[in-house]
């Protein structure tokens, strides 16, 4: 009984019109992440003359970046 | 075919260029939610009806989602929330009235939704300084531990960036495809995009608000 009660507390809690809002946001996160790390990335190149480098670097921190920033807003709530 | 959604009157003002179109109809959209807001609140009814019952109603759920997404210290933000909400609402269905290009939403500007935006991210840090500290803003970089800074700071930047460009997509496309369709049908097919662009429009409000209230659970808690 008090099984059944805890699973309706866990169901109730979940908002489909809040998920959906976050899950909205997932791709265009990661997008964003990845374009600003390579944006930065390329320019370090320029600056520094050290083409692929910082292309490579930007690439591998944006994605990282966007993977971590979508399970810190799916680990929100 | 020359479309007129996106095109802006530009004039320059101490050396930057300015949107008139997009200021004129931010100013409308703020003067709507004004006047709608005290039309709202002027002799409020114990048994509400009207405009008070539909504003009641809107502000009610939206509270309702706030405290679910940020707890119940929800009310400290809760004044912020709902006048994003009004604005952007309001904003989001300017664009959709039949006035033959003299309104369009503000929020198919860029400059206003990355200002909202922004707006946002900077409240967000305002309440974490206000209500943690110092200490506790620098240390929520370094978490879960050091090495996450730079990934926490690239998040930083890229949180305004994300909130304004889906809303400014959404409502940018929705009124191109609008006046296309206006071209090729002008019967009944954009009557129904107009009525699918409400429901967008009230979405994207929606998500945009859901979004800076998750976002502000860590400042405000």
């Amino acid at each position: 009984m008090e099984k059944k009660h805890q699973t309706r507390d866990k169901h109730s809690d979940f908002s489909p019109l809040r998920s959906a809002a976050v899950a909205s946001g997932a791709g265009l996160t990661m997008l964003t992440c990845i374009g600003l790390c390579v944006y930065a990335g390329l320019r370090c190149d320029e600056y520094f003359g050290t083409s692929p480098w910082g292309l490579v670097g930007g690439s591998l921190l944006g994605g990282v970046s966007g993977i971590w920033s979508v399970i810190k807003q799916m680990l929100r709530k | 075919m020359h479309l007129h959604t996106g095109t802006h009157v530009v004039t320059e003002l101490f050396g930057m260029q300015v949107n008139l179109d997009t200021i004129f109809t931010t100013w409308l959209a703020a003067i709507i939610v004004i006047l709608v807001t005290l039309a709202a609140t002027r002799g409020r009814a114990m048994v509400p009806s009207g405009i008070q019952n539909a504003m009641e109603m809107l502000v009610e759920a939206l509270c309702n989602q706030f405290q679910d997404n940020i707890g119940h210290k929800y009310r400290q933000v809760a004044t912020w929330l709902l006048t994003l909400f009004l604005f952007i609402f309001t904003s989001n269905q300017l664009g959709l009235l039949p006035t033959n290009h003299l309104t369009a939403s503000p929020t198919n500007d860029v400059n206003t939704t990355l200002g909202l935006a922004i707006a946002s991210s900077l409240a967000i840090h305002f309440y974490y300084l206000k209500n943690k500290g110092f200490g506790h803003w620098i240390g929520h970089f370094f978490k879960p531990f050091s090495l996450f800074v730079v990934m926490n700071l690239v998040e930083e930047v890229a949180r305004p960036i994300t909130l304004a460009m889906r809303l400014f997509g959404n409502i940018l496309a929705g009124e191109i495809l609008l006046e296309v369709l206006y071209a090729l049908a002008p019967w009944l097919v954009p009557m129904i995009w107009i009525a699918f662009s409400l429901f967008v429009g009230a979405v994207q409000a929606y998500i945009f608000t859901t979004l800076v209230s998750i976002y502000l659970k860590e400042s405000v808690e």
